[in-house]
C-alpha cells in the first residue's frame, strides 16, 4: 500500500513538472525570431528579385497558365488565392500584398495575424507555379510552422510597442479593425475555395484557429475576472509555441539527414565525383572559370562530395550542443554560402540559413542582443529615422514641406 | 523573458487537468507530424507502403517534403529546348531553322550573383513533367497533355517574333541532351549525346501566353 501511495504521490508531481516545463515559458524565443526574420527576409528579397518576371512566373503571362495549374491543383486539392480571379489587377493586388506581408513579418508587426497572411502568400505562389524549388519549400514550411510560434515576442515592432505601452491597457483599435477585416476576408476566402478546403483544411484551419485565439486572448485580457483564464490561455499559447519550435527543429534535421541519406543511394556521390556534375550543369554555372577550376581537381571534387554527404548526415549531432554544435553550424553556413555563389542559388541558401537559425546557441544570440542594445540607435540610425519621419511629412503635406526638408536635412529628397 | 506564466501552479484543478490534456495532445501531434514527414522522405518500406494514403493526405499538397537536391545523383546532362515552326513563305509553308530557346536563359545566368527562378527552373520543371509523363507505363501518363500544352506555351513565350516574322502554323520542338563528360579517373564510359525530336503540333489561340508577341495562324 505504501508503494502504491508512493507511486501516486510521485506521478502527479512529476507530471505537473512536465506540464510546467511545456507551458510555463516559450522556448527558444530568440531563435524563433531569427527564423522569422530570415524566412521573411529571404522571401522579400526573392519577391523583389522576381518583380520584373512576376507576370511570367505566376501571373497572366505565365506559360504554366491558370487553366493548367488549375487542373493540377484540383487533383492535389491545393489552393492559391491567385486562382480566385484571372484579372491582372487581382494578380497585382495579391503580389503587392505578398510583398507587404513579407515586410511586416520581417519587422514583426502584429506578428500573429501577419504570419497567417505570410503563410497564405507563400503557399499561393508555390501552388500557382511549378517553378518552386527546395528553397521555396523551406520558406513555405517555415511559414506554416511560424504561425504556431510566438516569433514576434522579441526583436520585433510588437516587442517595442509592448515595451513602450503604459500599464493601463487602452483599447487597441488597430487590433479590433484588423480582426474584423480579416474575419470578413477569411469568411469570403473559405467560401470561395471551399472545394480545396474540403479535402485539405490545413490552411483555413490554422487561419481560423488564430483568428479565434486572438479573440479569446483579447476577451480574457479585458474581462475583470479574467486572471485565471488569462494564465491558462497564456500557458496554452506557450505550449503551441513550443510545439512549433520542436517541429521546426525536427524539420531542419529531417531536411539534412534525408538529403544526405538520398545521396548515399547515388553512385556519383558514393564514388566521390557528384560535385563534378554539379559544376558542369550550365544552369548552375554563373562563374564558369571558377566551376571549371573546381571540376578539374579530382581531389577537391572528392573532398567536397564526401564532405557534403558526411556533414548532412552528421547534422543531428547538433543535439549534443557545445562545441560539436558550433562546428556543425559553422560548416553548414560555410557550405550554404559556398553554393550560393558557386551554383548561383542564393535564395535557396538564404532559406536554409534561416531554417538553421533554430539551431543557434542562445548565448550567441544574447550576446548579439546586448551588442545591439549597447548602441540602440547610433547617430546614423537616428538621423535616418529623423529623415524618414520628415519624408512621411513630405508625403502627407506635399511640396511646401519638401522644400523645408531640403533646407534642413543633411540629405535632401530628390 | 516576457509572458512567463508564473501563475500555473496556482490555477484551479480543472484548468491544470485541461493543460495536462493539452500537453499530451501536443506531444502526440509532434510524434505524428515528425513521424509522417520521416516516412515521406524515407526509402520505400513496409510501413510507408501500408500507410501511403495517410502519409500523402498529410504532406500533400501543403507540407511537401522534397530534399533530393542533386540526389541521389545530380543531373548528368545539359538539356536544351530547341524549336522550329511552319511559316508562310511565298505560296507555301516552310519550316524555319531550329532555334535554341535555352541559349538566352543560360546566358542570363552567366556572371549573375542572383539568377532568377525563371532562368533556373522554368524549363527544367517543364522538362521533368514532360519526361515523367511521357515515360512508358508512367503513373503520370495522364498529365502528358498538360505537359505538352505547357511546352507549347513555353516555346511561344520564348519565341522571338521580331526575328521570325509572320504567323506560325505549327511548331515542333526537340530536346538536345548533351551529357556531361565523366571524369577520366572514374574509368567509366563516356555517354553519347542525344536529340529527342517531338512530333509537329498544331497551335490554337490557347497556346499563346498573354503578353507574347508571337501570332498563330489558326488562332481564332
Amino acid at each position: 500500500m505504501s508503494a502504491a501511495g508512493g507511486l501516486l504521490a510521485r506521478w502527479p508531481r512529476s507530471l505537473s513538472e512536465r506540464v510546467d516545463q511545456a507551458t510555463a515559458t516559450p522556448w527558444l524565443l530568440r531563435q524563433t525570431a531569427a527564423v522569422r526574420i530570415g524566412a521573411a527576409g529571404t522571401w522579400l528579397a526573392y519577391l523583389l528579385r522576381e518583380w520584373p518576371h512576376r507576370g511570367a512566373n505566376w501571373g497572366p503571362d505565365a506559360p504554366w497558365s491558370m487553366d493548367l495549374s488549375g487542373r493540377l491543383m484540383a487533383d492535389a486539392g491545393a489552393f492559391s488565392v491567385l486562382t480566385w480571379s484571372e484579372s491582372p489587377v487581382w494578380f497585382e493586388i495579391c503580389y503587392a500584398a505578398f510583398v507587404l506581408s513579407a515586410v511586416l513579418m520581417m519587422l514583426g508587426w502584429r506578428t500573429r495575424g501577419t504570419s497567417v497572411l505570410f503563410m497564405i502568400g507563400v503557399g499561393s505562389l508555390w501552388q500557382r507555379s511549378l517553378m518552386g524549388d527546395s528553397g521555396d519549400l523551406v520558406v513555405q514550411l517555415l511559414a506554416y510552422y511560424l504561425v504556431l510560434t510566438r516569433c514576434g515576442q522579441v526583436w520585433s515592432l510588437d516587442a517595442r510597442r509592448r515595451a513602450r505601452a503604459s500599464g493601463v491597457a487602452a483599447t487597441d483599435r488597430t487590433a479590433v479593425v484588423g480582426w474584423l477585416v480579416s474575419g470578413v476576408a477569411l469568411g469570403w476566402g473559405t467560401v470561395v475555395s471551399q472545394d480545396a478546403y474540403a479535402t485539405h483544411p490545413l490552411v483555413p484551419g490554422l487561419a481560423w484557429a488564430v483568428w479565434l485565439a486572438l479573440a479569446a486572448r483579447a476577451a480574457v485580457g479585458r474581462a475583470e475576472r479574467g486572471g485565471q483564464a488569462r494564465v491558462f490561455l497564456n500557458a496554452l499559447t506557450n505550449l503551441v509555441h513550443n510545439v512549433g519550435v520542436v517541429v521546426i527543429f525536427a524539420q531542419v534535421l529531417v531536411i539534412y539527414t534525408s538529403a544526405g541519406w538520398a545521396k548515399t543511394q547515388g553512385a556519383t556521390w558514393t564514388q566521390g565525383f557528384a560535385v563534378h556534375y554539379s559544376m558542369k550543369l550550365e544552369d548552375f554555372r554563373p562563374w564558369p572559370y571558377l566551376s571549371d577550376l573546381v571540376a578539374s581537381n579530382t581531389l577537391l571534387v572528392f573532398v567536397l562530395t564526401a564532405g557534403t554527404v558526411a556533414l548532412q548526415i552528421a547534422t543531428p549531432l547538433v543535439l549534443y550542443g557545445g562545441r560539436t554544435r558550433n562546428v556543425i553550424l559553422f560548416l553548414l553556413a560555410g557550405e550554404h554560402i559556398g553554393i550560393a555563389i558557386l551554383l548561383g542559388i542564393p535564395f535557396f541558401s538564404a532559406a536554409m540559413l534561416a531554417a538553421d537559425a533554430i539551431l543557434l546557441p542562445t548565448a550567441a544570440l544574447v550576446r548579439l542582443e546586448r551588442l545591439w542594445a549597447r548602441h540602440p540607435e547610433p547617430d546614423g540610425a537616428q538621423r535616418a529615422a529623423a529623415s524618414c519621419s520628415r519624408r512621411a511629412e513630405v508625403a502627407v503635406a506635399g511640396y511646401g514641406i519638401a522644400r523645408r526638408d531640403s533646407q534642413e536635412g543633411p540629405k535632401a529628397r530628390p | 523573458m516576457p509572458e512567463v506564466s508564473e501563475g500555473i501552479p496556482r490555477l484551479p484543478r480543472i484548468y491544470r487537468c485541461a493543460l495536462l490534456g493539452a500537453v499530451v495532445l501536443a506531444a502526440a501531434a509532434i510524434v505524428a507530424h515528425v513521424g509522417l514527414i520521416c516516412l515521406t522522405v524515407a526509402n520505400s518500406n513496409v510501413v510507408a507502403r501500408q500507410h501511403r494514403g495517410v502519409i500523402d493526405a498529410w504532406t500533400s499538397p501543403n507540407l511537401a517534403q522534397n530534399w533530393e537536391l542533386f540526389a541521389p545523383d545530380p543531373r548528368s546532362a545539359n538539356i536544351r529546348l530547341n524549336a522550329r515552326a511552319m511559316v508562310d513563305r511565298g505560296a507555301g509553308q516552310v519550316p524555319t531553322e531550329w532555334i535554341d530557346l535555352s541559349a538566352p536563359v543560360v546566358a542570363s545566368v552567366r556572371h549573375n550573383l542572383v539568377p532568377t527562378h525563371r532562368a533556373l527552373n522554368e524549363f527544367s520543371r517543364a522538362w521533368e513533367l514532360y519526361d515523367l509523363s511521357h515515360a512508358e507505363g508512367s503513373p503520370l501518363a495522364g498529365y502528358a497533355p498538360l505537359a505538352e500544352a505547357y511546352m507549347r506555351r513555353l516555346v511561344l513565350s520564348r519565341w522571338d517574333a521580331a526575328k521570325v516574322p509572320g504567323p506560325l502554323h505549327r511548331i515542333q520542338y526537340r530536346f538536345v541532351i548533351t551529357p556531361i563528360q565523366v571524369p577520366e579517373a572514374t574509368g567509366l564510359e563516356q555517354p553519347v549525346p542525344e536529340i529527342r525530336e517531338q512530333p509537329w503540333q498544331t497551335l490554337t489561340a490557347e497556346d499563346v501566353p498573354a503578353g507574347a508577341s508571337v501570332r498563330v495562324a489558326s488562332g481564332r
